[in-house]
């Protein structure tokens, strides 16, 4: 690499403290992100996939500091994110931006949709009074909305309708990035696929760098360049998109894609036994060897390092028989 | 807040409350006697001139209820204003900023709500002397621990809401966070608390003054004309019946009010 990433993150952690009793004691911890580093480049967008509770939503709010990392390097255009003061982390909102899984729940019900998509043009204080409805009105264009739903209540907005508002919201700052936090999983399907399209849109049009977060592959590898994968809140195989589905060099990886439904292969299902270990406890060595089809004794020993595997393409697995 | 106008328990409840509100305002229009003025016609039956006929002072009930709703309004609304005023801030900062106020606040509001507010209120105006203002004051008193614990609650839930994390990553403080979302969102059920606070209010004022620790005489006042008419209630039923009409009355206009803002 030679030209600076976009956003670089480098061993990330995010701890919650887990307290009890009447004097709030110390028992342990929830570790909901361990030690995880990816880059994004300008205008590429990273996807990161892994189940519920795998961590993927806590790194996306952490590189944007809606949650304090535990620990860890986040670097956006050079500059040390977890550093910034009040002023600086209010200039760095205008860069980054997030998009929410829930529509219904991420705009003000009290707002009209104009003043909803205003908010950030006011709280940065980007537009005069005057300026503001055409800017809301240019807005509403960019995300295919016509102009007349500046006046109307979010109540009255379907939960496509309203994903286009937010995601106007987030666009009113003029971001180089966003994270966008399972932006399609709460819409129907046949939703999804106009919001994946107006992303798609705007990353080509925007020149926008995403993190997009989701557990669908597909809808992930259509999207992304990279795919990032993590599991119980570590990095279990990162690499170009195409690759990461094509030949998985990761047992979970593996795992994950084959549940992905295709009808033009007869690739057979690995059907993962248990449940995701408590993160309160995790395994040792490789967190995944509980669930793990390949595990051997070693993998109990240390935790794998994370290896380029092809040009690319990294993998935190000791085994190199197997994929 | 639209809801007040389209439901017809909230059309109701206003019309009940306006009504009230008008006839004790007028009332110096509206009574055909003076209310303080006795006659020799005490304990007199309803007739043609005297609608509800006299009480034991041969003063004229029907005056005497038009102008005894002014005290009961009075204090009414006063100790609601007072029980938002206080309790709003509280609750809000309570609810908002979390952390030890958070605990210290709500340790006060519910060591209050455990007390009964009669009770408390009953003690308060025996010690501090029952005026008008008083009464005010001592009502606000036991009230204001119901809204703050309302408003903590509806701050908290906000706060938590996805539409404050959205702001806060637009990039808005505090200040702006409580002014353009929590706020707007407190709002209606803090005014249908505020109903709710005025019809309590009243009927506590009106078993207070029927306890004797009321609107001192010759101020006409319906718990205080409620007592005197108990104990002629076989000679002339009218005398405590009407006033206890009116206190049902506004206390369930207000009540509608309260319940038909969502």
């Amino acid at each position: 690499m030679t030209a600076e990433p976009l956003l670089q993150v480098r061993r990330l952690s995010k701890l919650y403290d887990i307290r009890q009793g009447l004097f709030s004691r110390l028992v342990g911890h929830v570790r909901a992100v361990d030690d995880v580093s990816f880059d994004i480049g300008t205008s590429e967008v990273l996807g990161l996939a892994g189940e519920s509770g795998s961590g993927k939503t806590t790194i996306g709010r952490s590189v944007l500091r809606l949650v304090e990392p535990t620990s860890g390097s986040i670097r956006f255009e050079g500059k040390e994110v977890t550093a910034f003061d009040r002023p600086q982390l209010r200039d760095f909102r205008r860069s980054a931006q997030i998009v929410f899984q829930d529509p219904y729940a991420s705009i003000d019900p009290t707002m009209s949709v104009g003043d909803a998509i205003a908010e950030p043009l006011r709280v940065q204080g980007l537009a005069s009074r005057s300026e503001i409805p055409d800017r809301v009105e240019k807005l509403l264009t960019d995300v295919a909305l016509p102009a007349d739903f500046a006046r109307r209540r979010p109540s009255d907005l379907s939960g496509g309708q309203r994903q286009r508002v937010v995601i106007a919201r987030a666009l009113a700052v003029g971001p180089r990035f966003i994270v966008a936090d399972e932006p399609v999983s709460a819409l129907d399907v046949s939703i999804q696929a106009q919001i994946i399209s107006l992303l798609e849109d705007l990353k080509s049009r925007l020149g926008l760098a995403m993190l997009f977060i989701s557990h669908d592959l597909a809808v992930m590898e259509y999207l992304s360049d990279r795919i990032a994968v993590v599991y119980l809140g570590k990095l279990m195989e990162i690499g170009p998109s195409r690759d990461v589905v094509a030949t998985p060099k990761h047992p979970y990886t593996e795992a994950l894609i084959s549940a992905v439904p295709d009808p033009s292969s007869r690739r057979k299902r690995i059907i993962l036994k248990g449940d995701v270990p408590s993160p309160v406890s995790p395994p040792s060595g490789c967190v995944f060897r509980t669930r793990c089809p390949y595990a051997l004794p070693d993998c109990a020993a240390a935790v794998p390092a994370t290896r380029e595997v092809r040009p690319g393409h990294f993998k935190a697995c000791i085994r190199d028989d197997i994929l | 807040m639209l809801s007040l106008f389209t439901k017809p328990r909230g059309v109701a409840g206003l019309a009940i409350v306006l009504a009230v509100g008008l006839i004790v305002t007028f009332a110096p229009l509206l009574a055909p006697f003076d209310p303080t003025q006795s006659s020799v016609f005490f304990l007199a039956p309803p007739d043609a001139e005297r609608w509800m006929g006299t009480d034991d002072l041969g003063r004229d009930t029907f005056s005497r209820l038009l102008y005894g709703g002014r005290s009961s309004l009075i204090v009414g609304m006063g100790a609601a204003v007072i029980a938002t005023l206080v309790g709003v801030p509280i609750g809000l900062a309570a609810g908002y900023l979390g952390g030890k106020f958070d605990v210290v606040a709500r340790q006060f509001i519910d060591l209050f709500i455990a007390l009964p507010g009669l009770v408390l209120a009953l003690i308060i105006t025996a010690v501090m002397g029952p005026t008008l203002f008083n009464l005010v004051l001592v009502l606000g008193f036991v009230s204001w621990p119901k809204v703050a614990r309302l408003a903590r609650g509806q701050a908290l839930a906000i706060r938590e809401s996805v539409f404050v994390e959205a702001s806060r990553a637009v990039g808005a403080g505090p200040a702006w966070i409580i002014h353009a979302h929590i706020w707007p969102n407190v709002v209606r059920i803090i005014a249908a608390q505020f109903a709710l606070t005025v019809a309590y209010s009243i009927f506590t004022s009106a078993s207070l003054s029927f306890l004797g620790l009321g609107v001192p005489p010759p101020t006409p006042d319906w718990g205080a004309m409620v007592r005197t008419g108990f104990d002629y209630l076989a000679l002339n039923p009218s005398m405590s019946m009407a006033p206890s009409g009116a206190v049902a009355l506004t206390v369930f206009g207000f009540y509608l009010i309260g319940t038909s803002i969502e």
